[in-house]
């Protein structure tokens, strides 16, 4: 979840501009007392049709592997070490953001140089037509 | 208003390396009744798409443009697949971004055809909503 949302929804109040849209429910998780988690209820049925197949498949995996769990057990299979939140904590530190190129392993269907080249030139159209890509 | 085939010229486009140059958009769909401009990005740089033959390459997510064959073009291009940007009406017609781009040539109608075909075949990477700007408008 981006971090300017997680501020946004963490006392579980419903952003202006998700107001009627989503329902923003407390919960607590016995083996994490210290841990805020918040669930997220969709009101509407929400648009689908900005999403590619792929996305939604994508969407739908994730979904379905995290269905049951809690925000910490989440959090716990997120920060393995050796995985890419471990590596960009221990090479850039707290908070840095993780670079795309960490999902890519010996089993991608890309190679390193293609991936590098298409990450390069999506960043460079986010830039010139001023792009926010998390609207 | 940009329409379907026509190549838009983004004038000093920034690179990764902070160098500017010209750098071409084929448009996908009738900007006139929508209010997003759909475009695919261009490159005359090869190294990614070695071999690949004149049209669809759907293999390498390339539109192959040698030179020749399309007047608009005055380099080898590709067309690159099947990533497309959506850009606002509002920013090609206000603001900054408004001053960069022009519409500069346009595809033949048969390839810009040839191209539509090839981008069907990218069925799981096209949205509902794009897929309904540029294949029923």
């Amino acid at each position: 979840m981006p971090k300017d949302f997680w501020l946004e929804i963490r006392d579980a109040d419903v952003p202006e501009d998700f107001k009627g849209k989503i329902g923003l429910i407390r919960r607590t998780d016995d083996f994490a007392p210290n841990y805020k988690e918040v669930e997220i209820r969709a009101l509407e049925k929400p648009d689908l049709s900005v999403f590619t197949q792929r996305e939604i498949k994508i969407l739908d995996d994730l979904a379905f592997v995290y269905k049951e769990a809690t925000a910490s057990a989440m959090s716990e299979v997120t920060h393995l070490p050796k995985q890419p939140w471990d590596i960009t904590k221990r090479e850039k530190g707290n908070n840095k953001p993780i670079d795309y190129l960490l999902s890519i392993g010996e089993e991608s269907a890309v190679s390193m140089g293609d991936a590098a080249d298409t990450l390069k030139e999506y960043f460079e159209v986010v830039h010139n037509f001023g792009i926010e890509p998390t609207k | 208003m940009p329409q379907p085939g026509q190549i838009l010229c983004y004038k000093d486009y920034e690179f990764d390396d902070h160098s500017k140059k010209e750098k071409l958009f084929v448009v996908l769909n009738d900007t006139d009744r929508n209010s997003v401009c759909l475009v695919l990005k261009t490159t005359s740089k090869s190294r990614r798409y070695e071999g690949v033959g004149k049209g669809c390459n759907p293999q390498k997510k390339v539109f192959f443009v040698p030179t020749g064959w399309e007047q608009c073009f005055t380099l080898d291009t590709y067309i690159q697949l099947p990533e497309i940007i959506e850009i606002t009406i509002d920013k090609l017609l206000v603001g900054e971004i408004s001053r960069k781009i022009y519409v500069s040539s346009s595809l033949s109608i048969e390839c810009f055809k040839l191209l539509k075909n090839c981008l069907k075949q990218f069925k799981e990477d096209i949205s509902p909503q794009h897929r309904k700007l540029i294949f029923k408008s």
